[in-house]
């Protein structure tokens, strides 16, 4: 498979509020504390869209635009947007539930459009008044790495640049089966499947094995977004910081791999 | 971007006009519309019609699968057992290798309804009654349903669910594509699953959009859609035999609005020029398009504005939702697979419901079903956060 360019990263988590702290935190270089989900203004949407976003779709366009805001602007407009979730939003559902719940049936038509699943792609697209093509994918636990996959796929068929966003965060207690992250983690990385290299950190060597290889054991960063689907983006993340090759291996379907070579 | 030649070697559908191709084939040759009166024994009552995909309560779901019951799960199951649909994909799979066969699965709502009632049953029940009905994350979670079809048909290839509301089953096709393009695999299932539920029921009627009779898609006194529930795939193979191939397809979105389409259909013009383009083919080749056409006031006026603005003033046009319903995250497989009927048999299906179109509404729209010659065709579905796709199809040269 043919290396991709990373052109940009950008993050949005309770502790990791965006990438130039959160590069420093991963290298080692700042000491990490896990706090509230990050609460900075949303720039693009427009007043009424603001007040109804739901908080994943928030964290999701706050993490895209950390990353767009290290590229030339107007870059957002004309780039693809893949967004990925393991859970979806569990507010919004347990608001749903509720309603759904209740002898007489009233459901508020913005939990209802905030409920799909691209609420995400829709509000980025709307906020970066972006008419690019923007798709919503997963795949349970492998969801980023699939996220990642399309990623590449559109990367190398545009030969150009494209966005890919992850976003988990907790569930309320009355539904917290059906979503288990502990901790808020948005992040985003934008690709480029442009032939000319050019500076900075690639991905290459892409494959999915199902042989010995092992994720890296948890550390005390990975433990605090434990059991959020989002977060199985932090070796790549970690990566990306290094000044060294690395070998990233990120969870995919059914027991298999999905195996990266990170060149800085 | 092109898909050249990504041929359809097999392919099934099931929705409320049957189970398998024969049986919807002969509700749409008999241009019978398939919706009723709501009838949901598990649902609150609701002044509407819908597409029921008929025997859903009595299918088992084997148990060689995990077992994960679900109303999606059991809609995927019966569609996945018509059509011999199974033995085209193992043929594939002696083929390739089953590591080597992508799959693609759009659906908005997966397991959701078991969900529901099982938090219906929650604040039903007493607090001294007992056990609490459970929720189930391998049920719920939006990978669900292509978790099971993965399972039942034996794949260990790419895989991903594709959510992107009224649009997810379409774009499947594109993923396929790419991802096949990219080498990542040689052949690909493309699907999708959506079954009926609370959620998108009371949604849709919280934003006004559901007809209190059957859909009119593009007519005069139309007044919302006619939600339904269905599952369909397709088994691309670049270069296979078959006699319909994907020719392009194109994406945008509309950065407009999260449940309105941009009134002027901006979005739709995007991603069908972007199919056409993708196809090698100019707006005047293209012989039928398959419509969204939900039959919500607002939806059919924007694409009707869209058609014309791509299209020349005689292409012929149709919206299928007055036979199916409409299938939401199933309504881009279950289109495309009535648009390559449409090539393979020659015919046009007409907008059942419809008996007056809307005079503002401009689009050349076929009412009732006739023989054409048809070469190319184009399927259109456009969802909530203004997700658009188009797809071509073509006989296979």
């Amino acid at each position: 498979m043919r290396p991709v360019a990373v052109r940009a990263v950008g993050i949005c988590a309770a502790g990791l509020p965006n990438w130039a702290s959160a590069s420093r935190v991963l290298a080692g270089a700042a000491a990490f504390a896990l706090g509230p989900p990050p609460n900075r203004p949303l720039d693009g949407l427009p007043p009424t869209e603001r007040r109804r976003i739901n908080e994943t779709s928030r964290l999701a366009c706050l993490a895209a635009g950390d990353a767009l805001a290290q590229l030339p602007p107007g870059a957002a407009a004309a780039m693809p947007a893949i967004f990925t979730s393991t859970d979806g939003d569990g507010i919004v559902l347990a608001q749903m539930l509720n309603a759904l719940a209740q002898r007489d049936v009233v459901m508020s038509p913005t939990a209802f459009h905030n409920s799909v699943y691209n609420a995400p792609a829709g509000y980025w697209t709307m906020a970066a008044r972006s008419t690019a093509p923007s798709t919503t994918v997963c795949a349970d636990a492998a969801s980023f790495a699939v996220a990642l996959l399309e990623g590449y796929t559109q990367a190398i068929t545009t030969r150009g640049p494209v966005l890919v966003v992850a976003v988990d965060a907790p569930f309320p207690e009355a539904i917290r089966e059906l979503g288990t992250s502990t901790a808020a983690f948005a992040c985003a990385i934008v690709v480029d499947g442009a032939s000319e290299p050019n500076k900075g950190p690639w991905i290459e060597r892409w494959k999915v094995g199902s042989s010995a290889e092992r994720l890296r054991r948890g550390d005390e960063i990975g433990a605090a977004y434990a059991g959020n689907g989002a977060a199985a983006a932090l070796p790549l993340l970690r990566a990306l910081t290094r000044c060294d090759a690395t070998c990233v291996v990120l969870p995919y379907v059914d027991g298999t791999w999905l195996e990266l070579e990170v060149a800085p | 971007m092109s898909a050249r030649q990504l041929t359809l070697v097999a392919s099934t559908l099931t929705n409320a006009c049957g189970l398998g191709w024969a049986a919807v084939r002969e509700t749409l040759r008999n241009g019978r519309s398939a919706l009723r009166p709501f009838d949901l024994e598990w649902a609150p009552p609701f002044a509407t019609w819908i597409g029921r995909a008929p025997g859903l309560e009595s299918v088992r779901i084997p148990d060689d699968c995990p077992k994960l019951d679900s109303r999606n799960n059991r809609l995927a199951h019966l569609c996945l057992e018509q059509d011999d649909f199974p033995a085209a994909v193992a043929a594939a799979v002696a083929r390739h290798g089953r590591d080597r066969i992508g799959l693609f699965v759009g659906t908005t709502t997966s397991g959701i309804l078991s969900t529901e009632l099982a938090y219906r049953a929650r604040l039903a029940a007493l607090p001294d009654a007992g056990t609490r009905p459970a929720l189930v994350r391998d049920v719920h979670n939006m990978h669900a349903t292509t978790a099971f079809v993965r399972c039942r048909l034996g794949l260990a290839g790419p895989v991903q669910t594709i959510s992107t509301a009224c649009s997810s089953s379409a774009k499947a096709f594109a993923a396929a594509a790419r991802f096949i393009s990219a080498g990542l695999c040689d052949a690909a299932v493309v699907g999708g699953v959506d079954s009926l539920a609370l959620s998108t029921l009371f949604g849709f009627r919280a934003l006004d959009l559901v007809s209190t009779g059957p859909c009119r898609p593009f007519a005069v006194d139309r007044d919302g859609i006619s939600i339904g529930e269905g599952a369909g795939f397709a088994l691309l193979e670049p270069g296979g035999d078959g006699p319909v191939c994907l020719l392009g397809y194109g994406e945008s979105s509309d950065a407009w609005h999260m449940s309105s389409p941009h009134p002027d259909g901006a979005g739709a013009v995007v991603a069908m020029r972007g199919a056409l383009t993708a196809a090698g083919v100019d707006a005047t080749a293209i012989d039928y398009v398959n419509l969204h056409g939900t039959a919500s006031r607002a939806n059919d006026a924007a694409e009707d504005r869209a058609i014309t603005t791509v299209f020349p003033a005689t292409t012929p046009v149709s919206s299928t939702k007055g036979f199916t319903g409409h299938a939401l995250g199933a309504a881009g497989i279950t289109e495309a697979l009535i648009t390559t009927m449409a090539l393979v048999d020659q015919w046009l299906p007409g907008t059942v419901n419809c008996t007056v179109v809307d005079p503002a509404l401009r689009a050349a729209v076929v009412r009732e079903s006739r023989a054409q010659c048809l070469r190319v065709a184009m399927s259109n579905s456009f969802g909530f956060g203004g997700s658009n796709c188009a797809l071509v199809f073509g006989m296979t040269k």
